[in-house]
């Protein structure tokens, strides 16, 4: 069936729950062993789908998306409201956080980079921290359990 | 010519004046809903300049119509177009116009209104890209080179009205005219880069159902005004306003539910403008039964057109075709089967016997969308050769409110930092409330 939305967008729900294959496979509250690592991304708003698409590819599954504003050194945007001339100096930005294990850093860094470049000043930024416990709500599991879809 | 009749129809009438006056304000008001009703189904970074489109119209239009659209659309009575005879509104003053008892003055003014309107309405094909420069000079010939031509053949005495083509309030010059410049300027201008690869989604439903009820309620005055006065034609335009979208906007319903399973807003909002067009030809023509039954069968051409298009590679974005073009068809054709000489005066159409009014109306529903989509292609490509239709890429991303005209629709003012505030230096209060770099 011709889909106007294009394909990928119908696995939408399918990213933001994780893969329904996680339930009932493992035990609950098994902890997993390895570390974990937080990628935010901040990228123009506008390349919202192409990151998304990107991460579906690097099979990085479960994200957040938050609305932020930023400033990063870009050139900032003059606007005028009647007699009122400003410079904007917060322009929009989109968050990206993910939750992966070690092992998804690299594709998640590399998607993220691949769907949001556009080569002008102002594509974004990536960090990466450290991050300490992770837990599914739903089934109690923690940390890898929790944040990598597919065991690896 | 009774002499009666003659003292009547060279005499003013205040009370037909004062209801045209009334029906100009009201059709002048459907180009800001109109406004309305396509800022809510882009995308909000676009929302200003859609807007925008809509009141370039009234600016645009309104000065090349006094300058010499009023005059190719309603001098003389040549077949084609008319002549320089109202240039620059010469000879347009308050003795009343020609087979009216309303002033030329008036007159001039209504007829505006409705160039406005339908400039405003072609926009909606090349919304969310086409760069605003371009498009006030698109927005400048097509007025004169389109809309006025078009108003000529339909009912400034050319061609198609001198044979008897019946449009009562402009299924030719406003509807068909529109929707299949629309059309063609989508095919020129080219579909948004996102088209097809991402869900492109309306941004404010309550903008768009809103802009369609002012637009309904606007279009009292479109209908009802396009008898020039308080006649029996106006009345039953008039009534035959209410039922008709009232009657597409059931049947909407229903196809909704049986597509979707629910009945939607938008596509509520779609109905009352198809209903509204697809009665606009035959308002003062048809009984208000059968005003009813167009209403309801204007539904299914342009419900099946809506749910094609977007399959389509065409990116004729707000469906100007379908909602304008395909039902102004409808009406045009249909008006032939179904005018009724009891109701209107005028004429029968095919089901009372006269298949020539059938006819007529033919020729009008294949010429008129001929020479619109030929003429704005060859006008859009020759503007093209001059200046760039469309904005970049990058441009598109960011979205057309900040390119083209520097401001936002939902600005939030944090990190706003003033740059040319009198008062500033004296007090030094009017500064900035963060300055992050």
């Amino acid at each position: 069936m011709p889909d106007f939305a294009g394909g990928w967008v119908a696995l939408l729900p399918a990213i933001q729950l994780g893969s329904p294959r996680s339930a009932g496979r493992e035990l609950p509250h098994v902890k997993g062993t390895g570390t974990m690592k937080l990628v935010i991304g901040i990228v123009r708003p506008e390349k919202a789908n192409d990151v998304l698409e990107s991460l579906y590819r690097a099979e990085v599954r479960g994200v957040t998306i938050s609305r932020v504003q930023g400033h990063g050194g870009e050139l900032d945007r003059v606007e005028t409201y009647r007699g009122t001339t400003v410079k904007m100096g917060l322009a929009e930005k989109l968050r990206f956080e993910i939750a992966v294990s070690d092992d998804f850093v690299d594709a998640a860094v590399e998607a993220l980079c691949a769907g949001a470049r556009t080569g002008e000043v102002g594509d974004g930024k990536i960090f990466v921290m450290p991050l300490d416990r992770a837990v599914r709500i739903r089934t109690g599991e923690t940390d890898h359990g929790a944040v990598t879809p597919v065991a690896k | 010519m009774a002499p009666l009749d003659f003292v009547a129809a060279t005499a003013v009438d205040p009370g037909d004046t004062a209801w045209m006056l009334t029906a100009t304000a009201l059709v002048l008001l459907m180009t800001v809903g109109l406004g309305l009703f396509y800022a809510g189904l882009v995308r909000s970074k676009n929302t200003l300049n859609t807007f925008m489109m809509c009141i370039a119209a009234l600016a645009v239009a309104t000065v090349t119509w006094a300058a010499v659209g009023y005059s190719f659309a309603f001098d003389g009575d040549g077949s084609l177009i008319g002549g320089f005879g109202h240039a620059f509104l010469q000879g347009v003053d308050f003795a009343p116009r020609d087979g009216t008892t309303i002033p030329h003055l008036v007159f001039f003014a209504f007829q505006a209104s409705f160039c406005i309107i339908t400039v405003a309405l072609v926009s909606g094909a090349v919304v969310e890209r086409m760069r605003f420069g371009a498009y006030l000079v698109f927005a400048a010939l097509w007025s004169v080179l389109v809309y006025a031509v078009l108003a000529h053949w339909g009912f400034g005495g050319g061609w198609l009205m001198a044979n008897g083509t019946l449009d009562f309030a402009g299924g030719i010059a406003v509807e068909m005219a529109s929707g299949f410049a629309a059309l063609a300027a989508a095919l020129v201008v080219g579909a948004r880069k996102d088209y097809g690869r991402q869900a492109l989604l309306p941004h404010n439903a309550v903008y768009v159902v809103l802009g369609a009820g002012l637009l309904w309620f606007g279009w009292f005055g479109f209908n009802g005004g396009s008898g020039f006065g308080v006649g029996d034609a106006s009345i039953l335009a008039f009534t035959n306003t209410l039922l008709a979208p009232a009657c597409t906007l059931v049947v909407w319903f229903a196809l909704d539910l049986i597509r979707g399973r629910k009945v939607t807003a938008v596509g509520a909002a779609t109905a009352i403008i198809v209903g509204c067009v697809v009665i606009t030809p035959a308002g003062g023509y048809v009984s208000p039964g059968w005003a009813m039954a167009l209403g309801a069968l204007a539904a299914l051409p342009c419900y099946a057109v809506i749910v094609w298009r977007p399959r389509t590679r065409v990116d004729e974005t707000l469906d100007v075709l379908a909602a304008h073009g395909i039902a102004g068809f409808t009406g045009i054709l249909l008006l032939g089967v179904v005018a009724q000489e009891s109701w209107n005066g005028v004429s029968d159409g095919l089901l009372y016997g006269n298949a020539d009014q059938f006819l007529w109306q033919a020729i009008a529903a294949a010429a008129v969308p001929a020479y619109a989509f030929i003429a704005t292609f060859i006008l859009l490509k020759v503007i093209g050769a001059v200046m760039p239709l469309r904005a970049s890429e990058h441009e598109e991303a960011l979205g057309m409110d900040i390119v083209q005209h520097g401001e936002e629709a939902y600005v939030t003012g944090e990190g706003a930092i003033l740059i040319s505030a009198p008062d500033a230096a004296e007090t030094e209060t009017g500064v900035p409330v963060a300055n992050p770099v």
